[in-house]
């Protein structure tokens, strides 16, 4: 990270010496997921464009979200979707100077990724049947 | 208040970047457009997604359907570009990069929003 630093002043710490705790998980995941979930959002695009031209064209990209793959795809991006929402709200409360209590908040750190993550596992058993394959 | 700065900080301009308020106020206000938007996503994908190719055009040649869609792809790609801009702001020291980077990113992401918006309209004004 620091290639290229010539300033010989000390630096704030890094990543590398602290020790791990659910906020900073929770904090690393929010960058991470962003950083997916505008991935995820190039790829609707592309999608979209592939269904506006026709039946023909959406065949082409059809298994990127009717596969196994695109059933991992789908609990994937949607329990990224949902991490990255709700600790979006936390973000948002924690802006008008709420929740900041140190225990509550790694145990709303804990909650957002285990809900999140069951959530998007719930929703693709939701659409197994679907996301296999059977639709032509 | 005495002044903390020195002279030569001073004139090379390093503080406060004086800039970036506007930034931070609609990445957040885009945030809550996505939040208020996503229930409903989230709900014309599961419904849409069964139904293959007619499912999804049906969802998104319905106005509801192409309200939500237009919205959450308008808001999520300009809060998604200001994210990629802070992350690149936060690990590419070399300024020549950096504006490469930022400006690749607003490339990218007006392309895809224009791909995107433009087939939504072409489904939904053909629906």
């Amino acid at each position: 990270m620091a290639k290229g630093w010539t300033d010989k002043r000390p630096m704030s710490p890094h990543l590398s010496i602290w020790k791990w705790h659910p906020t900073m998980l929770s904090s690393i995941l929010h960058r991470a997921t962003g950083v997916v979930l505008y991935f995820g959002l190039l790829k609707l695009s592309v999608v979209l464009a592939f269904l506006a031209a026709g039946p023909q064209w959406f065949a082409k990209v059809e298994p990127l979200v009717y596969s196994p793959i695109g059933a991992f795809a789908f609990f994937f991006v949607v329990g990224v979707l949902l991490y990255h929402f709700l600790n979006g709200i936390r973000h948002l409360v924690w802006d008008i100077g709420a929740g900041f209590d140190p225990k509550l908040a790694n145990m709303v750190s804990l909650v957002t990724i285990l809900v999140s993550a069951i959530s998007a596992a719930y929703l693709t058993w939701l659409l197994a049947g679907t996301l296999h394959g059977a639709v032509a | 208040m005495s002044d903390f700065r020195t002279d030569l900080g001073k004139v090379r301009g390093i503080g406060a970047a004086k800039g970036g308020v506007h930034e931070f106020i609609t990445h957040r206000v885009s945030a809550v457009v996505l939040a208020l938007l996503l229930p409903f996503f989230i709900y014309g994908l599961l419904k849409a997604l069964p139904q293959g190719y007619d499912g999804l055009i049906g969802w998104v040649g319905s106005p509801v359907g192409a309200f939500v869609l237009l919205g959450f792809l308008t808001a999520g790609i300009y809060h998604g570009r200001l994210g990629i801009n802070e992350v690149i702001s936060d690990y590419i020291q070399s300024t020549g990069m950096r504006s490469f980077s930022m400006i690749l990113n607003a490339l990218v992401s007006v392309s895809a929003w224009l791909i995107g918006v433009l087939a939504i309209l072409k489904i939904w004004l053909g629906a």
